[in-house]
Parts: structure tokens; sequence; C-alpha cells
């Protein structure tokens, strides 16, 4: 059982905060990914639950049970670091063993749990080598295996891909989800790639300049955010925001008149939005081509991406475009003028604050 | 010319000027000393006017000297306590304590580098106004303050109190060198070992100390080599005596050439010392392995 809680929890660098009140709760055996911007707090929030940060204010319970004062070796919590931080003049083995060797178990105790650590992460050949001797990937096992060997409660991942190539990055998502699922340890992961958060996670927690800015499984941040922020961090290419001005034509719709003369009309969102300025937030995949009276705007192609299975269309001018993300290869080239129908179901709806009144 | 042998070419003149001085002002001089041991060659009397080749007679008197053994023992012993321990260990401790947030950490930062900028011969003379002359030496009023008897630090107690002074002076050394081979190891490394559960005294000892090994021992080498040189402070303070107690082997060298005025035993003494230098660098590089 390994219950996370964060109450109300802060974190100050002398007079500048840098978590401001996070509430937080990670169930047992969930993978939750803290995912957000460079400097947003994810990693200063995840070492807090390590212990490697001190809380300065609110609360970190671990089934219940109050942390903050506890060191990290007391916490039964167990970390991958981002650069691995092997210890380099130790072998492999004395690396995964190294707690335990701490904890002063028997030698031969501590062979055979790092043997059968080693098996698991198909390390088992490379025991006697030095971390130098071994590539991204064998060291980041390493890294693994050293958190691993602890039978922790809660594992902490600070972007541990990111030094990785594409396709090594590729494979290691898919370990480290078979991994989990075989220790089942509650699993903190830190990324500011989305993709990996949105493949892994169980939960996403998106941070922004140090406060959660939405929490939810990943399919719903997609359909259903609750801010322009998580709007636009979530997916890729991200969601287009288009400034309209709304106003009530009196059928029932509210009407969404975009700067460039065209207009689509949706149902009154939900809470209502006061007329005036707001934004449109479609996703390129939303935007089709369409001719004749299916179209409801036309616009000049500034960039086409052609990519084989999909082609990216920049509309538009350059200083302010949006995105098209359409089937195939299309035979479009820039400057085209191209008729567009906006997938009315699938359309945001944001006030002037940023914050969400419509979801599709 | 190729691109290669252009760039070849251009390294070597680079390199020309440093090679033209090393060879002037080092290694000809080196040769000459070799040449001059195997003669008579004095500065005073018929050796001075006509010196003779007296083969490794210099050499042979030389391992038959007590004075020669004495001054490599206290050569040994001044190396050890202020090279290797003294200025290492608070070296160390100075670049693991500044490396930390601390107060005041400018001033203590100057208080070690000080010491290394000031000229050795100044510091020897500043050193025997704190040291010199029993009763009114600085030393003797401040432990006069807590009730210690008043002594004539230099006379009683010489060899420890060069080494003292040596250690205030190679501390920076230390330091400046440990604390680059401690920025080497990453930070991370350390909370690895605090989530593994190792004590702050388990991470100096089976993180720091192996981590850095290699930068100690380039510190022992360059240290060692450099602290069996040392000439200028010691001679300023002591001149070699009280009776022989701090005569490091430059001092034996410099006495035996300038004060007995024999160039030739000198020159054996100098090559020989030179011999012991080049072993212990090599002993470094090739059995401790230390990457220069």
């Amino acid at each position: 059982m390994a219950v996370i809680e964060l109450r109300n929890v802060r974190k100050f660098y002398g007079s500048l905060e840098v978590i401001k009140g996070v509430d937080l709760r990670v169930e047992d055996g969930e993978f939750a990914v803290f995912v957000g911007p460079s400097g947003c707090g994810k990693s200063t929030l995840l070492r807090m639950i390590a212990g490697l940060e001190g809380i300065d204010s609110g609360e970190f319970l671990l089934d219940g049970k109050r942390m903050n004062e506890i060191a990290p070796d007391k916490r039964g919590i167990a970390m991958v670091f981002q650069s691995y931080a092997l210890y380099p003049h130790m072998s492999v083995a004395e690396n995964i063993g190294f707690s335990l060797d701490l904890k002063k178990v028997p030698k031969p105790e501590i062979r055979r749990q790092v043997e059968a650590v080693a098996e698991i992460l198909q390390l088992t050949e490379y025991l006697d080598r030095r971390p130098a001797a071994l590539s991204g990937g064998q060291r980041q096992r390493v890294a693994i295996g050293r958190a691993i060997i602890k039978k922790p409660a809660v594992i902490l991942f600070d972007e541990p891909l990111s030094n990785l190539d594409a396709a090594l990055r590729v494979q290691m998502r898919a370990e480290l989800q078979r991994l989990h699922r075989d220790i089942g340890a509650t699993a903190v992961y830190v990324t500011h790639d989305q993709v990996e958060a949105m493949t892994m996670a169980d939960r996403i927690v998106v941070l922004n300049g140090g406060k959660v800015a939405q929490e939810a499984s990943p399919i719903t941040l997609y359909h259903k955010p609750d801010n322009t922020f998580v709007a636009t961090f979530i997916g890729s290419p991200r969601m287009n925001l288009i400034p309209v001005q709304l106003s009530r034509p009196g059928n029932g719709l509210v009407r969404l008149t975009s700067q460039a003369g065209w207009s689509i009309d949706l149902p009154e969102p939900s809470p209502a939005l006061p007329a005036g300025p707001a934004r449109l937030g479609i996703r390129p995949e939303h935007l089709k081509l369409a001719e004749g009276s299916d179209r409801d705007f036309e616009a000049e192609i500034a960039v086409v991406e052609r990519l084989g299975v999909e082609t990216y269309l920049t509309v538009g001018s350059l200083s302010d475009p949006f995105m098209a993300r359409v089937e195939g290869d299309v035979a479009i080239r820039p400057g085209d003028r191209v008729g567009f129908a906006v997938d009315r179901r699938a359309c945001h709806l944001f006030g002037a604050d940023g914050v969400s009144a419509h979801r599709a | 010319m190729t691109y290669e042998k252009r760039v070849s070419w251009q390294l070597r003149l680079i390199l020309l000027p440093s090679v033209l001085l090393l060879f002037a002002f080092v290694i000809y001089p080196a040769i000459y000393s070799v040449y001059l041991s195997l003669t008579n060659e004095a500065l005073t009397g018929a050796a001075a006017l006509n010196p003779r080749f007296v083969g490794a007679r210099n050499y042979i008197r030389l391992f038959n000297d007590p004075k020669f053994w004495n001054s490599l023992l206290v050569t040994f012993l001044f190396v050890i306590g202020s090279a290797v321990i003294g200025q290492f260990v608070l070296g160390l401790f100075s670049a693991i304590l500044l490396r930390r947030p601390l107060r005041l950490k400018p001033l203590f930062n100057s208080m070690i580098l000080l010491p290394n900028a000031v000229p050795e011969v100044v510091a020897g003379f500043m050193w025997i106004s704190m040291l010199a002359g029993g009763e009114r030496a600085t030393l003797s009023r401040i432990v006069a303050f807590f009730g210690v008897e008043p002594t004539d630090w230099l006379q009683t107690f010489p060899l420890t109190m060069i080494i003292i002074v040596n250690t205030w002076r190679g501390i920076a050394t230390a330091m400046i060198l440990l604390t680059a081979g401690l920025s080497a190891v990453s930070h991370e490394v350390y909370e690895a070992a605090r989530m593994d559960g190792a004590t702050p005294r388990q991470i100096f000892t089976r993180i720091t100390l192996p981590l850095i090994a290699p930068t100690i021992l380039l510190y022992m080498l360059v240290s060692t080599v450099s602290t069996i040189a040392i000439f200028g402070f010691v001679y300023a303070l002591t001149r070699g005596g009280p009776g022989g107690a701090t005569e490091l082997i430059s001092i034996y060298i410099y006495n035996q050439s300038f004060t007995a005025f024999q160039l030739g035993y000198g020159s054996a003494v100098a090559v020989v010392a030179l011999v012991f230098s080049l072993a212990i660098g090599v002993i470094y590089v090739r059995v401790l392995k230390v990457e220069v």
C-alpha cells in the first residue's frame, strides 16, 4: 500500500515561491506523471516527495503518515535520476547492491538479490562492468535496478528517458510500463515530453508556474482541458486557439466570429460566457478540408508539411497561423486557397481569462 | 604543403619559445650539473682555477656523508608533514566546506588563497616576526595570553615550524585542485547515495574519496615534487639550522655549493635530488596511474 497525498505543499527559494500550494493524491499502484514546461516545478515537487528538498509549508503524507521530517532513505521511496547518477567507480553489481551493502545485508544475500534484479532487467552479463562500459539504455536499466532492489513502496522517476535517443526511448517506455505492472509500486514520473506522459500515465498532473493546472487521465486531459494552458500543452500539434467575438443571434446558439470574418454557431456554453472576446479551441485534426456549402471558411495555405500518412497545413499569416492536420498526402501547395469545415462536436470554448466554458 | 603538415609546423612554432626556455634554464643546467658533479669544481682555491675530473668520487663521498642522509630525512619529513598531510588534509577540508553555502565564504576563500600570493622570502620574514625572538615573538605573546611559557619556536620546534609555515602557504593549491576534483562529481550521485541510505561519513569514504582519488594522486605528485624543491622561505627562516634540523636537500645543495664553495659536490647532491624527484614522479605516473 502506498498512497501519496500532498496537502497545500509550498516551496520557496529565498523569497521566490516555486511550488504554490499543491494538493494532490496518487492512489496505490497508480502511475502518475507530472508534466509541464521547464521551470514549472515538476522536478522540485518530485524531490520534495523524495525528501531531497524540504517542504516549507503543507504536508506530504504516505499512507496517511506525515513524511515531511523523515529522511529520504527512511521513506520507503526509491528514485531514478535523469543522469542515472550511477556510482562510476563501482561495477553494475555493486551499484545495484549498494543500498543493501549499506544495510549490512550478508554478501551472498546481496549477490542473490542483485542477480534476481539483473535477470528482470536483462543485465546479468554486465554485472561486472563499470557504468562507463555500458550503453545509455543499459545504464538506465542499472539505475532502475538500483531503485527496485530496495523493494520500494513508491518509485520516483525524474525525466529518466531524456538522455536516450528516440528509438531507445520508445523501447524503454514499454519496458518501464511492464516493470511497473510487475512490481506494482506507486510510481511518480516527471517528464516534459507529453508523448511519454500520454502513453505511460494512469493519471497526468499538468503543472504550470508551481500550481496544478489540471489532473486527469490522459484521454480526459486531451478531450476536456480545463484551460488554454492544458489545451495547448497536451496534444501535438497543439490545439489552435482562435480569437473570436461571442454574440447571441437569438437562435439559442452562440455565434463565434473570427477576426478574418467567418463565423460558426455552437450550443450555449456552460457556464455561460458573456458576449465579447473569447477563444475558440480546435485541434488540428478537427479542421477538415471542405468544399462548397460544407465549408465554414476559406483561407490561404502558408506552409505544407507532407509526412506521407498525414499532412500538416499551416493556415493564414505566419505571424498568427493555425494548423490543420489532414489524412494522407494531399496535393495542396503554399499560396493555395482552401476551404475548411470545423467539427463542431470537437470545439472548445475559452473565456477571455483562458478558463474552459464549453466542452465538446 | 597539406593542411595537416601546415598545422603541425604551426604547432611546433608555437611550442618553440617554451622549448628554448626549458632548454636554456632547465635541461642545459641539469646536464651541466651532471658534468660538474664529476669534477672537483669549487668557487675558491686551486680547484676553482683548475678543476679536475674526479669520476664518481663526489657520489661515493655523498653516500658516506651523514649530513646528506640527514637532509634527505628532513626533506622526507617536511614533504610528508606539510604536503602529504598538512596541505592535503586542510585543503580537502576547505574544499569540501567552501563548496557549501556558507556565510563569509569570500572572506574564508581570500584567507586561504592569500598566503599563496605572498612571495616566498616575504613569507619567510613574516614568519620570523611571528616565531623568532623568544618572548618578543608574536606567537609567544599570543600563547602567553593563555598562560603558556614563551619560547624560541624556531630553536625548540624548528622542523615542526617550517612544516606549519609550508602547510599555511600550500593549502590554497590543494584546495583549488581538490575543488576541481569535487566539482567533477555529479550532485545527483550524492543524492542517489542519500536515497540509498548512506550516512555523511559513508558518502565521504565510499563515494567522494574514491571518485576524487585521481585528483588526489595528481595533487600528491605535484605537491611532492614541488615541496622537495622548496628553498626560499625555509632559508629565510632558519638557514637550515639549528644543527641541520631544517636542512632540506635544497638548502644542503646551496650550503655545499655557495657556503662551502664545493660546486662539484653540491652538483652531485643536486643530481641525486633530481633522480629522487624523477623516481617519485615515475612511481606516481606508472605505479599509481596518475593521469597527467
